[in-house]
């Protein structure tokens, strides 16, 4: 909280600095100011957290405070903004622009976000019973240590920048500028553990929520002739001050007669003891970009580089990025306009040793050695090509046809050094016709070719173990951590086919009456997995008047739908255990 | 571990069947502005949403016939699975609000918000069927 308020201190005097220094001195030429005084009532019924999602309901009279100012002088303007609606709702804002030399803002804005509560009553259901009238034990139960309980935070946001031109000159120029954001959640949320058997009992309880989390960016920016460069440097961090929430985990035991506890416990992580739950791990991420563009003789061309690192610092890994971007643009004719865009990113997420105690330790067939080390399909290298030809022979016409190509190149996907490369091709074209001021109509369509889509691999379905699996050395059980070895069958809800279109057309009969009508229309497929033919249908229809009957009176319509279909697998095991 | 059958484990491999889902939201909004009145104006804004999420039937396919014959658990019955969660709502909102100019710089404001949410397949949350509404009045004073 204390570099929050000296983040913000320092931007109050920034602004004001920024703004005596256009102000001094002189009489302002014209402005207006309002002051806001005024009461607000909230009543509700039944569940009101719901409706009422950022309200507070109170039941009393609350007393409301607003202010209104804009002044300015010649270029100069400064505009503030503020209102104090409830103690967990205040706005603010104020901006100074001087010319196109400096500008400067401040902002706060704060309201009260309620949450729901799962009751986990959904969470309830066992086996049926055998041919002798004995459950089985196969269960799923729910307990919630804080029933009743209404959650939900307040959220604070600062934000403050200041930029200004420190050079200006005709062939040569230099801005400086600064920016920040910050926010803070106070409040309290609804954490949900799961324990023995991995998804046997479902365990509720209430948790504090504190985070902050800052970020802040500054750049110059320099121009030369026809060119200009600029680099920005950016860092954020987010931090939970929350206490430690503790979850007491259950006795391990077998589910119906409660015995059995060290072969049960000797399976388990934790059991028997309260372990620290749903701790927010503190993160930073800090960027630096150089940029550039400059005017050739037969076009433009920009370019960025960027590298940035995102760390998990309570964890300690981490996932860096270098990636360039670069553009072309040129008219090749007075009608036909050529946009060439690529971009080579490389991202690599830090593996993970995962290690844990050897399952079943002690036991007869167990010590296996569960430990792993966790390759994160983040890991990649990702190449995109785009070009775009737009012809505009007139102002009624306008034709663009686009073109690109992608690859999405996983390292170690589904398993290490397996590399899964997704490789994608896609055409557009967009067609505008406006014959006249009162009818214009646009067209889009889009098709995706996507070949190898990320999907869920051999995790599917089972093979037959009856018949075929073996029970462990020196045991006469199977397991279910060997049903492994007999997962296949691929599964995703991503195309390898994917078509849209979309049209708007926008009429005005009168100079009283307007309406728009469209419908975009998408339809994805995936028939490659050898599982499911996937299928993924959506229909989005509008249609919105407006009329101004005469000076009085004006009325506003607007109809929309959103329909969407698609198929997926239900993949039941039939075993017993 | 499992339990074990003729053969070994009581494990017949997956079975699998296909599902499809469906959501719908239907969207209005409306809203009339009146000026008819010296030193008054008037607005009224509504909005209305119906959001319906729902699993067709579920068909799946025999299963083995000695999984039938030896998982004694398995009802194998997914008849009613593709209701379990089924999702319906609505919600309307409806503000009324006007303004009145009492004097050169002064005007009187007031304004009424109702917001009702309809919960037609209390899911996860419970039935969150509710409503909220806030009377707010106030004056604001200018000056040039």
């Amino acid at each position: 909280m204390k570099k929050l308020i000296a983040i913000a201190v320092f931007t109050i005097i920034a602004v004001a600095f920024v703004v005596g220094q256009g102000y001094c001195g002189d009489n302002l030429v014209q402005y207006d100011w309002g002051l806001y005084f005024g009461a607000h009532y909230t009543g509700s019924a039944d569940y009101y957290q719901k409706a009422g999602e950022y309200y507070r309901t109170n039941f009393v009279t609350k007393p409301e405070f607003g202010l209104n100012y804009i002044g300015t002088r010649n270029d100069k303007i400064l505009k503030v903004k503020a209102i104090y609606y409830d103690d967990k709702r205040i706005k603010f804002n104020a901006d100074a622009v001087g010319g196109d030399i400096w500008s400067a803002h401040l902002g706060y804005r704060s309201f009260y976000h309620q949450l729901g509560h799962d009751l986990l009553e959904n969470m309830t259901v066992r086996e049926v019973v055998d041919t002798s009238n004995t459950p089985g034990g196969k269960m799923i139960t729910h307990k919630d240590l804080n029933p009743g309980a209404e959650y939900g935070f307040a959220r604070h946001e600062i934000s403050s920048d200041v930029s200004a031109k420190i050079l200006n000159k005709d062939n040569f120029a230099v801005r400086l500028y600064a920016a920040h954001k910050s926010f803070i959640e106070k409040g309290e949320h609804q954490i949900i553990a799961s324990m023995h058997c991995s998804s046997c009992h479902l365990q509720s309880e209430t948790a504090d929520i504190d985070l902050y989390s800052h970020n802040i960016k500054g750049g110059i920016e320099g121009k030369v002739g026809k060119s200009t460069i600029a680099y920005e440097f950016g860092y954020r961090e987010t931090e939970s001050r929350a206490g430690e929430t503790d979850i007491l985990y259950d006795v391990a035991q077998h589910p119906v007669t409660g015995g059995a506890i060290d072969e049960f416990e000797s399976r388990m992580l934790f059991d028997g003891e309260s372990v620290p739950y749903g701790k927010i791990s503190k993160t930073d991420k800090y960027s630096q970009t150089i940029k550039g563009h400059t005017e050739l003789p037969f076009g433009d061309l920009a370019g960025s580089f960027t590298h940035s690192k995102a760390e998990n610092k309570d964890v300690g890994i981490a996932a860096k990025s270098n990636g360039g971007v670069l553009k072309f643009y040129s008219n090749l004719s007075k009608t036909l306009r050529f946009i060439g865009k690529s971009s080579l990113n490389r991202i690599r997420n830090d593996p993970y040793f995962v290690d844990l105690p050897p399952w079943r330790e002690g036991r007869t067939g167990g010590g296996q050695d569960f430990d792993y080390t966790r390759y994160s399909n983040l890991t990649r290298t990702v190449f995109k090509g785009s070009g775009d030809f737009i012809y505009r022979p007139s102002l009624r016409y306008r034709i663009a046809l686009s073109a690109g190509y992608q690859s999405d190149k996983r390292d170690d996907y589904p398993s290490y050094n397996q590399e899964y490369n997704t490789q994608t091709i896609f055409a557009e074209a967009n067609f505008h016709y406006k014959p006249s001021s009162r009818f214009s109509s646009r067209l889009k369509l889009h098709i995706e070719k996507i070949n190898n889509p990320f999907m869920a691999v051999g995790g599917l379905l089972e093979k037959r173990m009856n018949g075929v699996a073996s029970p462990l050395p020196d045991n006469s059980l199977v397991y279910y951590f060997q049903r492994d070895d007999y997962r296949y069958g691929d599964i995703t809800k991503l195309p390898a086919l994917s078509q849209l279109a979309d049209i708007s057309i926008r009429y005005i009969p009168s100079n009283k009456l307007s309406l728009v009508a469209g419908v975009k229309v998408s339809f994805d497929k995936n028939n490659d997995m050898g599982t499911i033919d996937f299928e993924r249908t959506a229909l989005e229809p509008n249609l919105s008047a407006t009329l101004a009957l005469n000076p009085k009176w004006s009325f506003y319509a607007s109809a929309t739908q959103m329909y969407e279909k698609l198929n997926g697998p239900l993949a039941v095991a039939l075993m017993d255990g | 571990m499992f339990n074990a059958s003729v053969g070994g484990p009581k494990h017949y491999g997956s079975f699998m069947g296909t599902i499809d889902y469906k959501t719908t939201v239907d969207m209005f909004s409306g809203g009339l502005t009146y000026l008819g009145i010296k030193r008054a104006s008037f607005t009224l804004n509504g909005d209305f949403i119906s959001s319906k999420a729902e699993f067709d039937p579920i068909n799946m396919p025999s299963p083995p016939q000695d999984a039938l014959d030896n998982l004694e658990y398995f009802d194998f019955n997914y008849g009613t699975v593709n209701t379990f969660s089924d999702l319906s709502y609505k919600r309307f909102d409806l503000s009324i609000s006007g303004d009145y100019k009492v004097g050169k710089e002064t005007t009187l404001t007031a304004e009424i918000i109702y917001i009702d949410f309809i919960d037609d397949n209390g899911y996860v949350y419970g039935d969150q069927t509710g409503s909220l509404y806030v009377l707010r009045t106030g004056l604001t004073f200018g000056l040039r």
